[in-house]
């Protein structure tokens, strides 16, 4: 997932360190390394758990801070159902969603 | 979901704006503090509007101001707000106090009593069940929870003879009285001493007597109106028999009847073979008309006296012979008729058709139509034993025929002596 371009080299082993001692133990992952976990209804909702507080929000992007970086969602009318301090949900049209590493 | 909506509503949030650059601030810093944000929108860069728990709004204060943020409330939803108001609108509060306790009470009488019955009453007339109810509270205006339905019902069961079954169902404010009379055999007149006579001319066949004195017997030829069974009976002349029999049973008897006659109600059944006969005509040559199938409609919309054409496929019908259909549709609102009227007149083809009859044909039809006529004579039970068809005239116009018709019938009725 986010172990591609990191260039830290040394945070790169202690993630796979981590994410290996998480395969093994078949702990989810999410847990075990801060993850987010983002479920997805369709185009209209998107639900964030574990995350890192609000970037930027207009009604045409969203950007979230996570643990590895960063949640872009881009689309049309956006609205915050709710937002708690480690989960939110956004309704709207939901056109893309990058993960910026 | 939806019950954390209605906690919010019982509990009252308010909807805020925030105007300011870093409202993405102010949404962290009031999350991460525990302040709960929902229906986030923008409706404009840098404007947000979200909902807030009124409990969370003066902290939230604190937050706009470290975010450089404006911060207002445009609006006020729920209990807290809704109670605030109505306690400023005390009538208003009051008026609905009052009218929950007009509906209450209103409720609780009785507004009509109404009698109902699978059959129409026929002894008893529903005013006299309305005012022996109202002996019983079961009345206009009387309180609803004071009326006991099923003690009422029985009183009502009770005073009445002629009623076998009361039942008293409270409906709202209307009371439903069911009523199911007794069904009485029928006051007869049979029960009053008459005779048999025939109903009709005929031979007996045979006669059964249930009471009274035969007076005919099977075989004879009897007309209308001859007594057959008499309800008068003499006393026998000369007895020895009789005599006997009358000791036993008692000496009052014994005296009056050898002077006087009794009279009997006269029951029996004579069963009789009666003869019909119907006379019949029958053209050779029939005209017919005959559907074609073919039609062709005209729809007129009258509006007050103007005629309006919405749709004609007869310009001008040009069938030679036709049967016109007029259906006329009004228009009502409510109980008005209103002035406008669909009138659509339906030409049908008709085909003129001569059919000529054979003998054979003319004959079976003579006595279908024969048969028609006489059958609508037969009185219930009639049980035909022949029948029989004589063409009494035939030429190449029209045949005519006879058509004889043998029953076996009760022909016994019942008159009533005077």
């Amino acid at each position: 997932m986010g172990d591609k371009n990191l260039k830290n080299s040394l945070e790169n082993r202690k993630k796979k360190m981590q994410q290996s001692f998480a395969n093994v133990f078949e702990i989810p992952e999410d847990t075990m390394l801060n993850l987010p976990k983002i479920t997805m209804m369709g185009n209209t909702q998107v639900f964030i758990e574990n995350h890192m507080g609000v970037i930027e929000y207009t009604p045409q992007k969203l950007r979230i801070g996570v643990s590895f970086g960063e949640i872009e969602i881009n689309g049309r009318e956006f609205f915050l159902k709710n937002i708690l301090s480690d989960e939110l949900s956004l309704q709207g049209h939901i056109e893309s969603i990058i993960f910026n590493t | 979901m939806i019950f954390w909506r209605l906690w919010s509503l019982i509990r009252g949030y308010v909807v805020i704006v925030v105007e300011g650059k870093q409202i993405e601030k102010f949404i962290n810093m009031a999350v991460s503090r525990g302040y709960n944000l929902w229906d986030i929108s923008q409706p404009m860069e840098n404007v947000l509007t979200a909902k807030v728990d009124v409990s969370v709004y003066p902290r939230l204060r604190h937050v706009a101001r470290t975010c450089r943020c404006k911060m207002r409330i445009s609006r006020k939803t729920g209990l807290p707000f809704t109670a605030a108001k109505m306690r400023k609108r005390k009538m208003l509060f009051a008026g609905a106090v009052i009218f929950f306790l007009a509906l209450y009470i209103l409720s609780s009488f009785i507004w009509s009593v109404e009698v109902t019955s699978s059959r129409e009453l026929k002894t008893i007339t529903e005013q006299q069940v309305l005012d022996a109810a109202a002996k019983y509270g079961i009345k206009r205006g009387a309180l609803r929870y004071a009326i006991d339905n099923r003690k009422a019902a029985e009183a009502l069961e009770k005073e009445f003879m002629e009623v076998s079954w009361v039942g008293i169902e409270i409906r709202g404010t209307k009371i439903i009285i069911d009523v199911v009379e007794k069904i009485l055999p029928e006051e007869d007149e049979r029960s009053r001493p008459g005779n048999i006579v025939a109903q009709k001319d005929g031979v007996i066949k045979e006669i059964l007597v249930l009471s009274g004195e035969p007076k005919a017997a099977a075989g004879d030829t009897v007309k209308k109106g001859d007594i057959l069974i008499s309800g008068i009976i003499y006393p026998e002349l000369p007895e020895e028999k009789e005599g006997k029999a009358e000791e036993d049973t008692g000496d009052e008897d014994d005296k009056e009847q050898p002077e006087e006659p009794r009279y009997v109600s006269a029951r029996g059944i004579v069963r009789a073979r009666v003869w019909y006969e119907a006379k019949t005509r029958v053209p050779l040559v029939q005209h017919k008309e005959e559907l074609t199938g073919q039609k062709q409609q005209v729809v007129v919309l009258r509006i007050g006296e103007e005629e309006v054409t919405l749709k004609n496929q007869a310009k001008g019908n040009k069938y030679k012979h036709f049967r016109t259909d007029r259906d006329v549709k009004r228009f009502s609102l409510w109980k008005y008729r209103l002035p406008v009227e669909l009138i659509t007149t339906t030409y049908h083809q008709i085909e003129k058709v001569d059919i000529y009859l054979s003998m054979v044909e003319a004959r079976s039809q003579a006595e279908e139509v024969a048969m028609k006529d006489i059958s609508s004579r037969l009185p219930e039970g009639a049980e035909v034993v022949s029948r029989r068809t004589v063409i009494t005239s035939a030429n190449e116009k029209e045949l005519k025929a006879k058509v004889y018709v043998e029953t076996l019938e009760n022909i016994a009725r019942f008159v009533p002596l005077k």
